[in-house]
């Protein structure tokens, strides 16, 4: 189904309708309004009727109402009889024959021209015909100014006749100022479009040439028209024209909008009204080519978002409970062999520069000096520290050190504990709580506890984890900050804690008193402050690898060596899985790829 | 010889193997038992750990300077036990706000030492470290042949940028409109990728290996106990 597009609001409506839903405006131009019979009359009323519309004002449409009884049968063009209730200066066009049709050819003729040029307070609809006018237009103008005495005194309203720089005739027979001596501002305009060549009475309609009016109608209009195609050109011709044409029509009366139920309106639906376009100047942003990508991107994030993304089906494998089982097989039996019968003989005979310097920091311990050990590590680490401590730690027994046990982590002093007691049922010391080794407890705050402990380790842990004071003793009298320790042996496996305490004791000791035992995890993270040219730690025993180190140089059967046989096998058959697996996998692809290329041929 | 502690200890092994052989058995499935020993654990570790705070800072530290001086002992404690109380707060939704003081002493005090630390310990003796791998006189003085040094110097600083452009995700437009990293910093960090590989499988080794030894220390105490089983019987 067609519809009909409003040229206001650009809004859809109905075909047959006659306004628009939406704005309420004129669909159909008057221009395009089909002629009825009652058309051709000159009255107000008839136009009503032919199109009633609710929101009429009560006095136009009595006026209507009063028309349609009274001009039955009328057919003389631009004759409107006096109504009681027009204004004077409406009813005062009655009295002259044609006046009235001329006086609202002009009013249109005035309102078209000056919907031509610029609204404003000063309309200059004649201005624009003396512009495009050819020829005499000044002088028809002012000619026709001139003619103004001329003109029929009883037919001009108040407020034409109050224009500036006319002299009207005597108006004192008006009966009505209608406008209270104010100048309308459309009413002003230039003296000089009056001469626009309309001089000639007989063949343009004598209320536009303003001399000589003559009572004849502008029924030659199909002349005038002529005329004006001669002397006026563009669109004040077809303004005119049309002014014509609608004296031998009705008036027509806005039926809609917010003009409904005046008369005289110029339509502006699609003549005057020209549609148009946005300046394509401004329809482009000025942003650069980088901004436009940028913009772009965000355009493509924020549509990606909403999309649903298609997840792809992960491929799932079993979890081959048998292959775990089978590895689970190897290793057990490997360590079990190990343990039982120890078939690789022989120790590590390899020289770690870390252990050699671990060694050399011994030196410098004397019987009952103090040292430090910090265990910082979690119980399930327990068998790998144990290994990696027992050489060292026991070579302090052997020299009848005293310990001093302490540690960032609550379980790690538990495990302080008991690594001493292995060490000395291994070791087979008779080292005892209290008197050769004590143990701090547990140190609160992490890196600013440390930082506290370094600084002044007696007020930070006054007592022992048994409540003792021991900062009394032989042993721990001469203690007042962490360099007077003999030596310092950490003990961790994590890497943040490792790094903690080497950055907190970095100033506060010389590196030589320091030596750190670590977890072969984490020897990566150690090593660069070992291994550089000024190292920060004196010495790095590292996995069991180191403790088996340790203990050989020392001369010590330890936890290290006594788990070196099985963790040799254990490695070794973790490598042969690891080959095998890795050739099992290889020959499956391979034939796996070989049998979809000969699928494929 | 004491029958209990003997007793004690010979129960505590049963204990320790019978879970020992619990945690193995997750070989074949995840089940209750295994649940059982897990919930075991951390039940104990939280214990003990509650337990060490207790001992180790809030008697020493709140209630025992009370015991000793009441008038001096709340005086000292006073603050830091108003303090502690306030972090009580944030247990509540509506008033957790009045424990934001005392998270932020914790948190800027950290922080500062944290830092302080980092910076002190480790960024500027690393820096230090990088640059002093070229000091021919060092390696003289250390022993080490110049040549073997530099390439030594020259491998660790090599290593070191292409580690660094690898975490360089900084991006440009490219007329095609993908987005693609430097010129000059792609090859590099593609560079990084295969030291970064190296070190994750070196970090990866160690934590199999300290496995290795768990897993050994466990079977060598399950041995050991059969073995003093079969001589007990």
């Amino acid at each position: 189904m067609e519809t009909r597009f409003c040229p206001f609001c650009g809004q859809p409506n109905q075909p047959d309708a006659q306004e628009c839903e939406f704005c309420h405006a004129r669909l159909i131009p008057l221009g395009e309004i089909e002629k009825g019979p009652e058309s051709e009359t000159s009255s107000v009323v008839p136009s009503i009727e032919q199109e009633p519309q609710p929101e009429i004002p009560e006095w136009l449409r009595d006026l209507r109402d009063l028309k349609l009884d009274e001009t039955e049968g009328e057919i003389d063009e631009g004759i409107i009889e006096p109504v009681e209730d027009l204004p004077e200066w409406l009813k005062s066009r009655d009295d002259q024959k044609g006046s009235i049709s001329l006086e609202s050819s002009e009013t249109l003729l005035s309102d078209s021209l000056k919907n031509e040029s610029i609204i404003g307070t000063e309309a200059m609809p004649i201005e624009s015909a003396a512009i495009t006018s050819d020829g005499h237009t000044e002088n028809s103008i002012s000619s026709s100014s001139s003619n103004e005495d001329s003109l029929p005194d009883a037919d001009f309203p108040d407020w034409l006749k109050a224009m500036p720089g006319k002299e009207w005739e005597d108006d004192s027979d008006k009966e009505e100022d209608f406008f209270g001596g104010v100048v309308p501002p459309f009413v002003d305009f230039d003296e000089s479009l009056l001469d626009i060549g309309l001089s000639d009475s007989s063949i343009v309609p004598e209320e536009i040439a303003g001399e000589g009016v003559s009572t004849s109608t502008p029924s030659s209009t199909q002349e005038t028209g002529e005329v004006l195609e001669k002397e006026i050109p563009g669109g004040l011709e077809d303004l005119l024209a049309k002014s014509m044409h609608l004296e031998t029509e009705e008036k027509r009366i806005e039926v809609a909008g917010p003009l409904a139920g005046l008369s005289d309106i110029l339509p502006v639906e699609p003549l005057i009204a020209e549609e148009k376009k946005g300046f394509d100047i401004f329809s482009n942003l000025l942003i650069t080519e980088k901004q436009r990508q940028h913009a772009e991107l965000f355009e493509q994030l924020i549509a990606e978002e909403g999309k649903t993304k298609p997840i792809k089906s992960a491929v799932t494998e079993g979890s081959s409970p048998g292959l775990r089982i089978f590895i689970f097989v190897i290793i057990l039996a490997a360590s079990i062999f190990g343990v039982l019968f120890n078939p690789l003989p022989g120790k590590p005979s390899e020289i770690s520069v870390g252990v050699f310097d671990a060694m050399q920091a011994l030196t410098k311990v004397s019987a009952h000096s103090p040292v430090l050990l910090i265990v910082d590590y979690e119980a399930g680490d327990f068998a790998e520290m144990q290994t990696v401590g027992f050489g060292l730690i026991d070579q302090l027994m052997v020299k009848g050190a005293y310990l001093v046990l302490l540690s960032t982590n609550p379980l790690g002093a538990l495990q302080g504990d008991r690594l001493i007691r292995q060490i000395n049922l291994r070791g087979n010391h008779d080292y005892e709580e209290q008197t050769d080794w004590v143990n701090l407890g547990y140190l609160p705050g992490s890196s600013a506890g440390i930082q506290q402990f370094i600084q002044s380790p007696r007020i930070t842990l006054p007592l022992t984890s048994h409540n003792q004071n021991i900062w009394a003793t032989k042993e721990m009298k001469n203690i007042q900050k962490i360099g007077d320790f003999a030596l310092v042996v950490v003990m961790t496996e994590n890497a943040s804690q490792a790094r903690t305490w080497i950055e907190q004791l970095n100033g506060n000791i010389t590196p030589n008193q320091v030596v750190f035992l670590v977890s072969s995890q984490i020897e990566p993270v150690v090593e660069p402050y070992y291994a550089s040219i000024s190292p920060q730690i004196g010495g790095l025993v590292a996995g069991i690898n180191g403790g088996a180190i340790y203990e050989t140089q020392a001369g010590r059967n330890g936890m290290a060596l006594l788990y070196w046989d099985a963790y040799g096998l254990i490695v070794s058959s973790s490598v042969f899985l690891i080959l095998f697996g890795i050739l099992v996998n290889t020959i499956g692809k391979f034939r796996q790829s070989s049998s979809k290329k000969a699928e494929g041929k | 010889m004491n029958l209990s502690a003997d007793w004690l200890n010979f129960t505590m092994m049963l204990v320790s193997a019978m879970l020992t052989l619990i945690i193995f058995s997750y070989i074949f499935g995840d089940h209750f038992l295994f649940h059982l020993a897990v919930a075991l654990f951390i039940g104990v570790s939280a214990a003990i750990g509650c337990l060490t705070i207790y001992h180790s800072v809030l008697y020493p530290a709140l209630i025992q300077p009370i015991i000793q001086d009441p008038i001096r002992g709340w005086i000292t404690i006073a603050i830091p036990l108003l303090l502690s109380c306030l972090l009580f707060f944030k247990l509540s939704q509506r008033w957790s706000f009045m424990g934001n003081p005392s998270l932020a002493i914790m948190a800027g005090v950290g922080a500062a030492t944290v830092v302080g630390g980092a910076i002190k310990g480790t960024l500027f003796p690393q820096i230090g470290a990088s640059i002093t791998q070229f000091d021919l006189q060092a390696m003289k003085a250390a022993s080490v042949n110049p040549i073997v040094g530099l390439i030594e110097g020259g491998v660790i600083l090599f290593g070191t940028i292409t580690t660094l452009a690898y975490f360089h995700f900084g991006a440009h437009l490219t007329s095609e409109g993908k987005l693609q990293r430097t010129s000059w910093i792609e090859p590099l960090s593609w560079i990084g990728k295969f030291f970064i590989a190296v070190a994750l499988g070196w970090i990866f080794s160690g934590i199999l290996r300290a496995g290795y030894i768990a897993f050994l220390e466990r079977v060598r105490f399950m041995i050991d106990l059969i073995l003093d089983l079969l001589r007990v019987i």
